[in-house]
């Protein structure tokens, strides 16, 4: 796994290490870590299967795991469930609410059951999410946007400080998924809560989210803040005429480096001041260098390249 | 645990399908009390026996017995589809899984609907009481005028013959209550309870026509239980029943004592009981349903 974890500063709020779940022959988290600290944006992200949804049923005592720890707030999440639940909104898969209950009602509910929600919380919440006109109207006439916005505000009825949204953009229009991650930024940012958001979409982690994870069947390949993996996905690619002996010399430099599908392609982690400095080495080995260009340094071709989905194939040198 | 139990009330008071199951019940209790005198018998059957002796039945106040009856035989219909619901609908809408995100225990939310569930069967219970009081009266007022006088003890048998009426139904509520829990959908508890209570509506009287031990075995089935439990009713023996309300032995099957079955029932709400707490608290919450 690459990590990029803080590793000095405040406790993680969330803290998952080495969790394994299976169900029956199938395993869906296969040693997951990862780490999230208060007052950011966390977002995992992964392939559909990943595991993500059986991760955030494990943080909430949901799903059962077969082994490995998850720590809320520095507590034991199963053996503290109540406790940690109390101090924790979430939204699984997709919100979920009586079809035959107002928006109002549906939170009423809500509110009875967590408790101790202090009284006019549930306008406030409405208001907050801008549903303030549609309270009494039933869920069922309620839009997908609407629905996730009512989830939301049911996820912060409680005050929470650690928020769980689960591909909370799945199924909106391109302007409601703006208006949704826009709203889920201001609740960190404004609130002060901790957000932990998985999805599948890679725009919306790189929009939304300050660090991210990345899962692969159940494991963490990669987690970090967002600028430092895409800094570290920055890379060059060569077009030479000997892979192998461009791949030796840049190993021999000490660089991380390594070879695209397609001819004669190689990479190596450089910054742009040394790109000059790297060709002339390969040059002066008497090897052709026929293409110099900067290498995809979005989270996509990172996503890409550490969950092996897309076509690059990577070797640590 | 009160205010999850009042989220569970407020879900149930709500609901369409609540009124809807309450409305039908009302519908044949007053077709019984009030229409079934005039409608069946007319005019010239007034001085019948047969009259008299259903005029009498169902007058104010001793047609309680009666209503109390149709409610143990109709409402344990009523509860297995409304126990199916409340249980079972959660798991189609994917609510189940909300709830338990935001820090219920699993006990104390199965809790929660259980009250809820008896709570409400009990509510109805009251509610048809009263308004089948009030339909007595206006059937009496119709045939031949309102001249109740109240047996000694009265309230007292009224109270207690209500408890145990709501003591049965809950019996059958328990198990459409458990099959929705295992089959985590309401279609399950609805047509495997109502099944249920078919099945045992054809062996029960199958059973005893063989005897021995199939008559025996018949005595402890659910059906069977609940109508030994309901000839423990007080109210009206004497007057128009020989053996207790229910008239448990003249055709509804149930000869067992009313306290061993009642026993016996309270067996079955235990066992039911803890096969859905035990699957619940085992069982990951995942998916759609």
């Amino acid at each position: 796994m690459t990590t990029e974890a803080a590793s000095s500063g405040p406790q993680p709020v969330l803290e998952v290490k080495g969790l394994v779940k299976r169900f029956g022959t199938v395993t869906a988290l296969a040693g997951l870590d990862l780490q999230v600290f208060p007052g950011e944006v966390y977002g995992l992200l992964g392939p559909n299967g990943a595991g993500k949804s059986t991760l955030i049923g494990s943080v909430l005592g949901l799903v059962r795991p077969n082994s490995g720890s998850i720590q809320v707030f520095g507590m034991d999440a199963q053996h503290h469930r109540s406790e940690v639940l109390r101090r924790t909104g979430a939204i699984i898969e997709s919100p979920a609410f009586y079809p035959y209950l107002g928006g109002r009602d549906n939170l009423k509910v809500v509110a009875r059951t967590i408790g101790d929600v202090p009284p006019g919380r549930i306008d406030e919440m409405l208001e907050l999410v801008g549903l303030e006109g549609r309270g009494k109207d039933k869920a069922k006439t309620y839009s997908t946007g609407m629905k996730q916005r009512l989830g939301l505000a049911s996820v912060l009825l409680g005050d929470p400080e650690l928020v769980i949204l689960d591909e909370p953009t799945s199924g909106l229009d391109p302007a409601g998924a703006r208006e949704f991650r826009h709203l889920i930024r201001s609740v960190a940012k404004d609130q002060g809560n901790t957000v932990f958001v998985s999805s599948h979409l890679l725009t919306e982690v790189e929009q939304m989210c300050d660090r991210v994870g990345i899962v692969k069947l159940g494991e963490t390949v990669a987690e970090g803040r967002l600028e430092d993996l895409l800094r570290r996905g920055s890379t060059i690619s060569f077009r030479v005429d000997d892979k192998v002996r461009a791949l030796a010399l840049m190993t021999e430099k000490g660089l991380t480096a390594g070879e695209d599908a397609g001819e004669g392609l190689v990479w190596a982690e450089i910054g742009p001041e040394a790109v000059g400095a790297l060709n002339t080495a390969l040059v002066n080995a008497g090897l052709e260098v026929s293409r110099i260009a900067e290498r995809g340094s979005d989270l996509e071709s990172f996503f890409l390249e550490v969950t092996g989905e897309g076509e690059p194939e990577v070797s640590d040198a | 645990m009160l205010s999850l139990i009042s989220a569970e009330m407020l879900k149930v008071r709500k609901r369409r399908a609540t009124w809807i199951m309450f409305a039908i019940f009302l519908t044949f209790i007053a077709f019984m009390v009030v229409g079934i005198r005039p409608i069946v018998l007319g005019e010239e059957g007034r001085d019948s026996v047969e009259f008299q002796a259903l005029n009498e039945a169902i007058r104010f106040p001793m047609g309680f017995a009666v209503v109390l009856l149709f409610v143990s035989q109709m409402g344990r219909w009523n509860l297995i589809v409304f126990a199916a619901l409340v249980v079972g609908s959660e798991y189609g809408w994917g609510t189940v899984r909300q709830v338990m995100a935001r820090g219920a225990s699993r006990n104390r939310y199965l809790a929660a609907k259980l009250v809820a569930i008896a709570l409400s069967a009990l509510l109805a219970m009251l509610m048809t009481l009263v308004i089948g009081s009030a339909l007595m009266i206006l059937g009496d007022l119709l045939v031949d005028g309102w001249g109740p006088t109240l047996p000694a003890g009265f309230f007292v048998d009224l109270a207690v013959d209500t408890l145990r009426t709501l003591g049965v139904l809950i019996a059958f509520g328990m198990v459409s209550f458990c099959i929705a829990l295992l089959t985590r959908s309401a279609a399950g508890g609805l047509g495997l309870g109502l099944g249920y209570l078919f099945v045992e509506a054809i062996l029960v009287p199958m059973f005893g026509f063989f005897g021995g031990f199939w008559g025996d075995l018949a005595d402890f089935l659910l059906t069977s239980l609940a109508d030994s439990v309901m000839s423990g009713n007080s109210l009206g023996v004497g007057e128009f029943f020989t053996d207790g309300a229910s008239g448990a032995g003249e055709g509804l099957g149930g000869g067992m004592d009313p306290a061993a079955a009642g026993l016996y029932l309270l067996l079955y709400g235990v066992v039911l009981l803890t096969i859905s707490v035990w699957v619940f608290n085992r069982r990951d919450i995942t998916g759609a349903g």
